[in-house]
C-alpha cells in the first residue's frame, strides 16, 4: 500500500507541475462546454421555438374553417397568413408560393364545408332517431370531392413537418365532426323531449394525454436545451482526454528510461499502473465536478439556462468513475503501444474525435443512418453519454446505466489487460 | 583464498525480435564480490543488452544468470533489493526536486522517515550536491544529473551496482567526484558491474575488465593483464581499437 501511494504521489507531483497537461485536462474541457453551449443555444431555441409559415385559405368561413384555424395557432408550430405580398391568397397563387418555398404548406378549406357537415350530422341523427341503421359508409360515400381539405407542402420540408400537418389538421376535423355530431343529437333531444332549458355540452378532455418521464413516471419538466444536451456530452469527451497527458506521461518515462528504471526496481508492474490509474480517475472525477459545476453556476450568467443534474448522486458517480477508468484504460493501452509522444498526440487525439464523434458528442447518435448508430455502440463514449443522458435528462438511476457501466468497466479491464499482455511481450522480446 | 562469486553468467543469448544476429552471442562469465567489473566495447556491442539481462530488465533468449548463488530470472522478485542500476538515460524526474526525486525512488526500494532524509543528504555531501537539494532537476547541469542519478540508484545500498556508461558527457570535474564515489561504496563492498566505452576511465576504476563486440567476449581480465598479454599494441585504448577491428 505504500508503494501504491509513493506512486501515487510521484505523479501528483508530476501532473501539478505539468501546466500544459493541466490545461488540456481542465481549461480547454471548460472553455469548450462554455463555448459549444453558448454558440448552441441560439439553434437549439431557433429549432425549439422556430413557427412555420402556412398559407390558409378559408373559402368556408364558418365553422369548420374556423376549427381548423384555431387549432394550427394552438400547435405554435404555424404562423398562419392569409395574403401573399398584400394580396388575398387564392388556389392558385398559393400553390404558386408554395412550391417557390416562400411557404411550408397551403391549406385550402372548400366552400360550404361547414354547411355540409350540419347537413350530414342531421341526416344521421333523423336516420338514428327513425330506427334505422347507421350507416357510416353511406354517409362519407355522399362526401363530394369538391369538399375534400386540401394541403400541399414545400417539396423540401422534412417528413416529419409533413405528420405535423396532417396530424393539426386531423385533429381539428376529427373535433368539429364530433361537436357538431354530438351538438345536433342534443338539439333533437331538446325538441323531442320538450326541454326548457338548452342543454349546454361542456367541451371537457374525458380522455387525455400528458407526457411523463419515463424513468421516474413523473410529469416532465422538458429540459431540452443546450446546456442540458452539451454539458454532459462535452464532459464525457473531457474525461475521455485524460488518456493524452497518461498516455504521454509512460511514453515520456519510457523515453527518458524512468519507465525501465521503475521496472527494476522492486516493485510490482501493477502497483506502477494502478498508481498512475488512480490519480487519473482522480482527475477524471474533478473534471466532472469542475465542469457540472461551471453548468450550474457559470453558464447562467451567461445568459444561458442553469444545468438540471438528475437526483440519482450514486449512479451519476459509478458513471463518472467507469468513464474515467475506462479513459485511463485507453490511455496506458495507448502509451503501450506507441513509443513517442507526437505519435500519442496525433493518434490518441484523433481516435478520442472519432470515438466521441460516433459516440453521439458532436451530433445526437438518433440523427445517424442505421449503419452508424450500429458502429456507435462499440464506442465508450456513447455508453458513457447514454448514461448521462438517462441520469440528466431521463432522471435514471441505477437500473437504467449499469449496463453501459458494466460496458465501460469491462472496456477498461480489457485495455488494462491488453497492457499487461504487451508489456510481459515486450520484455521478453 | 578465492574471492566468491558474486554473478555467474551461463551462455547468455539474446536475440531481439525480428532480428537473426544475436544482441548477446553465448556468453558465460564469472564477477566476483566486491569488484569492479568493466564491460567496455563500441557502440552497439551488447552492453546495455548485456546490463538489461543482468539487472533483470529484459530476459535472456537462452542461457542463466546466477546473483548470490541465486538464478535471476526465478528470483527476480527478490534479487531486486540486492540490485542497484544507474542507467545511461537520466532516468528521473525533471519537474520534481532532487529531494523528491530521490524520496521517490528511495521508497520505492522499501526506505522511510528519518533514515531514507539522512541517507539522502549522507549521499547528496559526498556528491558535493547538499545545496541542490531542493532545486528542481531540469535546472542542473548535466553533471549534475549525473550525480542524482546515480545516488538514486545506490540509496539502498545494494549488493550489486550496475552502471551503464555513468560518466558520459560530463566535465571531467564530475567525472572525478562520481569517480571517487564509485570507488568509495565499492570499498565498503559493494559489487560494481560498469560499461562504458572510455578506456582510461576504465582502465582507472575497474578491477576486472570485458571487452566485447558483436556481442561476444572477445577479451578479458584485470587492466594490467590485458595490457601485458597484448603489449605489442601499447596502451589499453591501442589494445581495445586492435581487438574491436580484428573481430570486424
Amino acid at each position: 500500500m505504500n508503494l501504491f501511494f509513493t506512486v501515487f504521489f510521484k505523479e501528483f507531483l508530476v501532473l501539478l507541475r505539468d501546466r500544459s497537461g493541466l490545461a488540456i485536462l481542465f481549461i480547454m474541457p471548460l472553455a469548450l462546454v462554455v463555448i459549444m453551449a453558448l454558440l448552441t443555444d441560439g439553434p437549439y431555441k431557433a429549432f425549439q421555438e422556430s413557427q412555420f409559415p402556412v398559407i390558409l385559405i378559408d373559402n368556408d368561413n364558418d365553422s369548420v374553417g374556423g376549427e381548423i384555424e384555431k387549432r394550427i395557432i394552438e400547435s405554435k408550430i404555424f404562423i398562419i397568413h392569409k395574403s401573399i405580398d398584400g394580396v388575398l391568397a387564392n388556389p392558385e397563387s398559393a400553390r404558386l408560393a408554395v412550391s417557390m418555398g416562400k411557404f411550408k404548406a397551403g391549406i385550402i378549406i372548400p366552400k360550404g364545408i361547414s354547411k355540409y357537415l350540419r347537413n350530414s350530422a342531421k341526416i344521421l341523427v333523423a336516420k338514428t332517431f327513425s330506427n334505422r341503421l347507421y350507416n357510416e359508409q353511406q354517409l362519407y360515400k355522399d362526401s363530394p370531392d369538391s369538399l375534400k381539405i386540401k394541403y400541399f407542402l414545400d417539396p423540401l420540408i422534412l417528413f416529419s413537418f409533413k405528420n405535423a400537418v396532417v396530424s393539426v389538421l386531423e385533429k381539428s376535423i376529427s373535433r368539429i365532426v364530433s361537436q357538431t355530431i354530438t351538438d345536433t343529437y342534443y338539439d333533437r333531444i331538446q325538441s323531442q323531449y320538450s326541454l326548457k332549458n338548452k342543454i349546454y355540452i361542456e367541451s371537457c378532455k374525458i380522455i387525455d394525454i400528458e407526457e411523463i418521464c419515463p424513468a421516474d413516471n413523473t410529469k416532465s419538466e422538458g429540459i431540452y436545451n443546450s446546456v442540458q444536451h452539451n454539458v454532459p456530452a462535452w464532459t464525457m469527451f473531457a474525461i475521455f482526454f485524460i488518456f493524452l497527458p497518461l498516455a504521454g506521461g509512460i511514453v515520456k518515462e519510457r523515453d527518458d528510461g524512468t519507465f525501465e528504471r521503475l521496472i527494476i526496481m522492486p516493485h510490482s508492474f501493477a502497483t506502477l499502473i494502478l498508481g498512475k490509474i488512480s490519480l487519473y480517475v482522480i482527475v477524471g472525477c474533478a473534471q466532472f465536478i469542475t465542469i457540472i459545476l461551471v453548468g450550474i453556476y457559470l453558464l447562467p450568467l451567461l445568459g444561458l439556462p442553469s444545468l438540471v443534474v438528475g437526483h440519482n448522486t450514486i449512479a451519476l458517480a459509478l458513471v463518472v468513475f467507469s468513464a474515467a477508468l475506462a479513459a485511463t484504460g485507453l490511455g496506458v493501452f495507448i502509451g503501450m503501444i506507441f513509443s513517442s509522444h507526437k505519435q500519442v498526440a496525433t493518434f490518441g487525439s484523433i481516435s478520442v474525435i472519432i470515438l466521441s464523434a460516433l459516440g453521439g458528442i458532436m451530433i445526437p447518435v438518433y440523427i445517424m443512418s442505421k449503419t452508424m448508430i450500429k458502429i456507435s455502440k462499440y464506442s465508450p463514449l456513447e455508453w458513457g453519454l447514454n448514461a448521462f443522458n438517462d441520469i440528466f435528462l431521463h432522471n435514471g438511476g441505477f437500473i437504467s446505466v449499469y449496463l453501459d457501466v458494466v460496458k465501460l468497466l469491462l472496456f477498461s479491464i480489457f485495455s488494462f489487460i491488453v497492457c499487461f499482455i504487451l508489456y510481459r511481450y515486450k520484455r521478453v522480446n | 583464498m578465492d574471492k566468491k562469486i558474486c554473478i555467474g553468467i551461463e551462455n547468455l543469448t539474446k536475440y531481439y525480435r525480428g532480428s537473426s544476429r544475436p544482441a548477446i552471442d553465448n556468453i558465460s562469465l564469472s564477477i566476483c564480490e566486491s569488484e569492479i567489473f568493466g564491460i567496455i566495447g563500441p557502440n552497439g556491442a551488447g552492453k546495455t543488452t548485456l546490463i538489461s539481462i543482468l539487472c533483470g530488465l529484459y530476459s535472456p533468449s537462452k542461457g542463466k544468470v546466477f546473483i548470490n548463488d541465486m538464478e535471476l530470472h526465478k528470483n527476480l522478485k527478490e534479487l531486486k533489493r540486492d540490485i542497484g542500476v544507474v542507467p545511461q538515460d537520466i532516468a528521473l524526474y525533471p519537474t520534481l526536486t532532487a529531494k523528491e526525486n530521490l524520496i521517490f525512488f528511495g521508497k520505492i526500494y522499501g526506505l522511510r522517515g528519518q533514515y531514507l532524509i539522512k541517507r539522502i543528504n549522507e549521499c547528496m555531501d559526498l556528491l558535493y550536491m547538499g545545496d541542490y537539494l531542493n532545486k528542481k532537476l531540469f535546472t542542473f547541469s548535466g553533471g549534475m544529473k549525473r550525480k542524482i542519478n546515480l545516488i538514486a540508484g545506490i540509496l539502498h545500498n545494494p549488493c550489486v551496482l550496475f552502471l551503464d556508461e555513468p560518466t558520459v558527457g560530463i566535465d571531467v570535474h564530475s567525472k572525478k567526484v562520481i569517480i571517487d564515489f564509485l570507488l568509495e561504496i565499492n570499498k565498503l563492498g559493494t559489487t560494481i558491474i560498469y560499461t562504458s566505452h572510455l578506456m582510461n576511465e576504465a582502465e582507472k576504476l575497474c578491477t576486472y575488465l570485458a571487452i566485447i563486440n558483436k556481442g561476444k567476449i572477445i577479451e578479458k581480465g584485470s587492466p594490467a593483464s590485458l595490457i601485458s598479454n597484448n603489449s605489442k599494441f601499447g596502451d589499453l585504448e591501442s589494445i581495445f581499437l586492435q581487438l574491436t577491428e580484428k573481430s570486424q
